[in-house]
């Protein structure tokens, strides 16, 4: 299991949902800002999130996490009350024996 | 009723809720609802006596921590002090806003309290705001989402002096919820992002409002500064 690829899946696949224009904007955005792609969002989830709220504002930026947290969690069949994808990357991490 | 040409479609929005409502809006990640949902607010005080934000899992303190990053001090609290929030299931805006708490383990809870502020409104011309509906579906699911948006909106409606806008992201729905919830409102707004050119474009378009002249009718909108500039599209 690579916790890096399904973030990162789960992301594209949030921004496909929301509007495809989107995952054009937000590659470019993170390689301007950031000189980053999808990758940030398992690498430093606060940065991501930062960066998306500067973007987006908190509202659809939290509506995006929970989006990415949801879609992981029905696809991987995983239990459990995650709040932030960091809640969520630490469990992901333990069940791919990551830590 | 004909509106001026030179109203921006805010207070088009604005005018048509307050001639009939519910009002729904749907918006798109990256369509800047905060600021919209600032310039409506705003707006709104200018038609309504009262504004009360109906909030469900904090999403008015998202849209007020972004308010706070991006709004002069002076202003955003001229809006902040006059309106009143009820947070629904709340986690952090007990600790941040003047608001009251209510705990939804039933929508009757809810209604309760709508009651008593239709009551303490005594006929003044209130506006209710119902934000985060869409965070609620994520937390729930969309058949609990269909049942609430049903309890909150027909009772609410009935009161003269109370009128309804929602706000719901459209895309984490499926199409029959998203026809419900549209077939509750007599005008329905939306606020979306599009490739044009080689550019990203906001837009508003109305999809449905009381004045039938505006009834598909499009405009483009920039943001400059923490403004928001309509321009009509060309068809």
């Amino acid at each position: 299991m690579n916790v890096e690829m399904i973030i990162v899946k789960a992301m594209e696949q949030a921004l496909q949902q929301a509007n495809p224009t989107l995952l054009d904007l937000v590659a470019f955005y993170l390689k301007n800002t950031a000189d980053s792609d999808l990758k940030l969002a398992y690498k430093d989830p606060q940065k991501f999130k930062k960066l998306m709220s500067s973007l987006f504002g908190d509202y659809s930026t939290r509506l995006l996490e929970l989006i990415v947290i949801k879609n992981i969690k029905e696809n991987l069949g995983i239990m459990g009350d995650f709040q932030t994808l960091e809640e969520l990357i630490e469990k992901l991490k333990i069940m791919a024996g990551e830590v | 009723m004909m509106m001026d040409d030179k109203e921006s479609p805010i207070d088009i929005l604005i005018n048509a809720t307050k001639k009939i409502s519910p009002t729904l809006i749907y918006y798109e990640i990256g369509s800047n609802f905060e600021l919209f949902t600032y310039d409506l607010i705003e707006k709104s005080f200018s038609h309504f006596e009262n504004v009360i934000v109906i909030s469900f899992y904090d999403a008015f303190n998202l849209i007020y921590q972004y308010w706070k990053l991006n709004i002069n001090n002076e202003k955003l609290n001229k809006i902040i002090e006059k309106i009143k929030v009820i947070s629904v299931n709340s986690i952090v805006e007990n600790e941040l806003l003047n608001s009251y708490v209510v705990s939804l383990t039933t929508p009757t809870t809810l209604l309760n309290e709508i009651a008593r502020l239709a009551d303490e409104a005594n006929g003044k011309k209130t506006l209710i705001l119902i934000l985060g509906m869409d965070i609620y579906t994520i937390y729930q699911n969309e058949e609990t989402f269909a049942k609430l948006y049903s309890l909150l909106i027909i009772p609410t409606s009935k009161y003269e002096n109370m009128k309804i806008i929602s706000a719901i992201n459209p895309k984490i729905f499926s199409q029959k919820t998203t026809e419900l919830i549209s077939s509750y409102s007599f005008n329905v707004a939306y606020l979306g992002i599009e490739a044009l050119k080689k550019e990203f474009a906001r837009y508003l378009k109305f999809l449905r409002i009381a004045f039938l002249e505006y009834t598909l009718k499009k405009w483009i909108y920039q943001i400059i500064g923490v403004n928001l500039v309509f321009t009509e599209a060309v068809p």
